[in-house]
């Protein structure tokens, strides 16, 4: 007889220790399960040797020497201390009859925990009751208590942050400017300073930038505070919460199970089920952090299940799938990141009417198209001598029948996302604006408890809405002290190239931003050249989105991993393994840079077909 | 049962409420605000405050403001996609009701709806006559012309004249650049009895070269000079890039040697000693009043009303008068005082 994923499906669903572990959980683990048998006496694991594995009992019986429980059977299991913090074995495993076990390494039920806790401390509580009576102490690991230390690098950024708006303060261009304005600019550089040495979490420079301003009286609360009473704070906080109840039904996993289950067995397809789930997470998850974790174990389950060498051109494949699918149309959506929202902020009114959600898709719709495109090409040229590979349907089966029939909070998600793009393609009919729209149906997944106030106050990100609206107040006060004006008066040249040559200029701001990146990361570059350039839009004549949506693309450029928050957040998800090539990866993402900015030249004259330009 | 019923009633709660704030929201008469020019245009401004003065006072309107920014970018192709915009804008809204304010809202947009059944056209700031858009036979449109106000610009003349010991036949010349606007206030000039003025031909002029050569010319012909606008001058015959007007400003109030008059109040903005405008609060309310009698059935479709301008305002910067010694009746200081529009910087 041979176990089948089907009957580890059904044994962990019966199992009491996984009985608070999401389905989506259960089945995501189910693709890091083995099958091993062993014959009548044979021993399985030895007290001692470092506990690595859970062993689930399929068939069959095992023994355990110098426990009181002397003996386990169908249905029960041993090896417990891999699931707590205990390095080795404290029992002898030997089988008592012809046994099938279905093995869970260590390093998937330390994943499975960070839904799930209470999987480990009934692990625990399963390991004590053996161990009391056999009277063996359980060894734990004790972690060693957190030291913060300020690095070198930190350090210098510290002085500089005090040095450069100390400067300003006293050798700023007080001639050229008035005093107050001279001061907001020391407070903007420290500030930024902050954001380019990295010096604290992104969203406190900007609390920083909004005190300040205050204590200084630079501008009234008004303006200051204008970024948390803007339409861009509710759309972001309308679609963080639907995004929560997205991701925790586990409405997203099931979807991309479905489309795995679905499309043809080969690599290519694997590739554009990958792509696509990206895709649709991307406008539904407004951070790439976390559209990157959540695609990176799907992406660690398939490099296992397909049996790909870790670092091989085939994971390293699927790592660029993933990662394209997170991050290339996340300018194409103004839910997808929080410099969108920013842009949107900085758009006049009359732009921001315009500019809602399916138009702001439909003037983005060609580059991300062109991006799109042009990575499938480019993937399958690269990858064109790869050697077929198939996923397990019946795994991919399996782990459907895990998560069971659709649940509540799933069908809530689903409905919540038709409500919203129905309303939104539907807003000339019932003129009811996408924020108050998302605030709609933020109150219902509220009120029916599919949104619980835990989450709300958890999963919400709401450090990233703070930094958004005190970005949105950074800008409202720059304008407010006539900056704006003071500042595209700097920018001759790009001035004279957005009037007349906007091809040329995408390339001349391509190179200067090119250079700014080398040292500051996407979100403040995005905020300094948008704060910068979009106000020359009144005098060139040209959409300030289209200054804007330049601006939020060439911002994404990077070349090298420390450029690149999101792409340092999906390497530390690979715990240190070397699960793809990742000089083959960054050789690709060269590829897309050049991609992004033929994508914006391609667009130049869709947007004069629909009257952007 | 009871406790089915009892378990469904938030989900009870939630579609009566969005049923009943969706018909609400769907009832809410809808209002355009279509601008030709840019919200930091002082014309504008004004004209939005007198708007806002009368719509702010309703409850349940929805109003949108829509910019076309011609006056900055005054290009015949970009005033023509600035109106393929605009009427977008209205397609997909579709207000009950748009206001258009200045001649290139009307000419690049509304126009078209003149005779639109379900739209309503209120126009505030024409300069011209209505018969070239359609709203003089037009059953749904009324509005507020806009006419520069020639009397109260020739009784300060004359004040002026008097508390300057100026010759009693005072001769006065119009320059401005060629735009629609100003031909349309420069055949409004023509045709107004400026007695016992004398008015001299106008120079209406493309460049800034072409311009300093008429303020020098006037300085030995003219007694004073009158400008209607000058944002629309190109630097030179082959730079078709457009003068700030601060710089035009400041290099007219520098070379020419006789008093010049503005009649808008940017031009005191702009760095100028005195005008006398247009109000654009007056044409702001007035079309704001127009657009609130037609939703409340006080003017009805194909009834028409078109109102005459009264009011006018005054602009002074007290450093430029003082800096030609020019004497300003004292009641003319107090009224543009009162408005807030005496710059004493």
């Amino acid at each position: 007889m041979t176990v089948t994923y089907s009957e580890v499906a059904t044994r962990l669903r019966l199992d009491a220790a996984f009985a608070d572990a999401r389905h989506e959980d259960l089945a995501r683990l189910l693709t890091h399960v083995q099958f091993q048998k062993y014959g009548k006496g044979e021993k399985v694991v030895s007290a001692g040797e470092p506990a690595e594995n859970l062993y689930l009992i399929v068939s069959g019986e095992a023994q355990l020497q110098g426990a009181a429980t002397a003996r386990t059977a169908v249905n029960d299991r041993f090896g417990e201390e891999a699931g707590v913090d205990t390095p080795k074995y404290l029992f002898d495993a030997i089988a008592n009859s012809a046994l099938e076990v279905a093995v869970i390494p260590r390093s998937a039920l330390t994943r499975l925990y960070r839904n799930a806790p209470t999987v480990k401390d009934r692990l625990y509580v399963a390991l004590l009751g053996r161990s009391a009576s056999a009277h063996t102490a359980v060894p734990s690991i004790q972690t060693p208590p957190a030291v913060s230390h300020i690095k070198t690098t930190e350090f210098l950024g510290w002085m500089t942050t005090l040095a450069i708006p100390a400067a300003l303060l006293v050798l700023g261009p007080h001639d050229a400017l008035p005093w107050s304005s001279v001061v907001f600019l020391a407070i903007l550089s420290a500030t930024v300073l902050m954001w380019a040495f990295q010096l604290v979490d992104e969203f406190i420079p900007g609390l920083f930038a909004l005190f300040a301003i205050l204590i200084t009286g630079l501008a009234p609360p008004s303006i200051a505070l204008s970024g948390f009473t803007s339409e861009g704070f509710f759309i972001a906080m309308s679609v963080l919460g639907l995004g929560t109840v997205i991701v925790a039904s586990g409405l997203s996993y099931r979807f991309l199970l479905f489309l795995l289950n679905k499309l043809p067995n080969r690599p290519v397809f694997h590739d554009l089920g990958l792509v696509v789930s990206g895709t649709l997470l991307t406008p539904m998850v407004p951070s790439i952090n976390n559209r990157v974790t959540l695609m990176h174990s799907f992406m660690t389950d398939m490099i296992e299940t397909l049996g790909h060498k870790p670092g091989s051109r085939a994971a390293t494949r699927l790592a660029i799938a993933v990662f394209t699918g997170v991050t290339v149309l996340s300018a194409v959506f103004i839910s997808s990141k929080s410099p969108n929202f920013i842009i949107y902020g900085m758009l006049p009114p009359q732009e921001q009417d315009r500019f809602q959600f399916t138009y702001w898709v439909l003037a983005a719709a060609l580059a991300g198209g062109v991006m799109l495109l042009a990575y499938f090409l480019a993937s399958l040229w690269v990858y064109r001598h790869e050697k077929q590979a198939a996923l397990s349907k019946e795994q991919l089966a399996a782990q459907l029948q895990i998560l069971g029939p659709m649940k509540n909070r799933e069908w809530a998600a689903l409905v919540g996302i038709a409500t919203f793009l129905f309303g939104v393609i539907t807003a000339s009919l019932h003129h009811m604006q996408p924020p108050w729209l998302g605030m709609a149906i933020l109150y219902a997944l509220l009120l029916f408890g599919f949104l619980r106030k835990d989450e709300f106050k958890e999963k919400v990100e709401w450090p990233l809405l703070v930094y958004l609206a005190s970005i949105i107040g950074i800008v409202a006060t720059f304008n407010h002290l006539g900056l704006d004006h003071w500042l595209s008066g700097h920018f001759g040249v790009l001035r004279t190239y957005l009037g007349s040559n906007l091809a040329l200029f995408i390339l001349v701001l391509f190179a200067i931003m090119f250079l700014v990146r080398l040292v500051i990361p996407i979100s403040a570059s995005i905020v300094i050249f948008a704060t910068a350039l979009m106000p020359l839009s009144e005098s060139t004549g040209i959409s300030a989105w289209v200054i804007g949506f330049i601006v939020l693309s060439l911002g994404e450029f990077w070349l090298f991993p420390y450029q690149c928050s999101y792409y340092l957040h999906m390497r530390s998800l690979n715990q240190g393994k070397s699960l793809y090539d990742e000089g083959q990866f960054l050789r690709f993402n060269v590829l897309m840079n050049v991609f992004r900015v033929v994508a914006l030249l391609a667009s130049i004259p869709y947007w004069k077909s629909i009257g952007i330009l | 049962m009871i406790q089915r019923l009892k378990n469904l009633s938030p989900a009870f709660f939630l579609i009566v409420a969005m049923a009943l704030l969706a018909t609400f929201n769907f009832q809410k008469p809808r209002i355009l605000v279509l601008h030709s020019y840019d919200p930091g245009y002082a014309w504008t401004r004004d004209v939005d405050v007198g708007l806002k003065r009368v719509l702010d006072k309703q409850i349940g309107l929805n109003v949108r403001w829509h910019y076309m920014d011609t006056k900055r970018h005054p290009a015949k192709d970009f005033r023509a996609k600035a109106g393929v915009i605009a009427k977008q804008v209205i397609d997909s809204w579709r207000p009950a009701l748009v206001i258009a304010i200045d001649d290139d809202a009307q000419s690049y947009a509304a126009k078209d709806y003149a005779n639109t059944p379900g739209i309503y056209l209120v126009f505030a700031g024409v300069n011209g006559e209505i018969t070239p858009y359609g709203y003089d036979t037009a059953p749904n449109v009324s509005g507020i012309i806009e006419r520069k106000p020639l009397h109260a610009l020739k009784e300060t003349l004359l004040l002026i004249a008097q508390k300057n010991q100026y010759p009693e036949r005072l001769k006065i010349v119009h320059i401005g650049d060629t735009s629609d606007s100003v031909m349309a206030d420069e055949m409004a000039m023509r045709e107004f009895d400026w007695s016992p003025l004398v008015r001299l031909d106008s120079r209406l002029v493309e460049d800034f070269a072409q311009w300093q050569q008429a303020v020098w010319q006037a300085n030995e012909t003219a007694d004073i000079l009158i400008t209607t606008n000058y944002r629309k001058l190109s630097r030179s015959s082959n730079d078709k890039t457009l003068v700030p007007p601060e710089e035009v400003v400041k290099w007219t109030e520098e070379n020419s040697r006789r008093p010049i008059i503005g009649t808008n109040g940017f031009f005191v903005e702009e760095g100028g000693a005195i005008a006398v405008g247009a109000s654009g609060y007056e044409q702001g309310e007035i079309a704001a009043k127009l657009a609130i009698d037609f939703l409340q059935g006080n003017l009805k479709w194909g009834t028409k009303r078109i109102v005459t301008p009264k009011q006018f305002v005054l602009f002074i910067r007290s450093k430029e008068v003082e800096k030609r010694s020019l004497k300003i009746p004292a009641l003319h200081e107090a009224f543009a005082y009162a408005l807030g529009n005496y710059i004493s910087e």
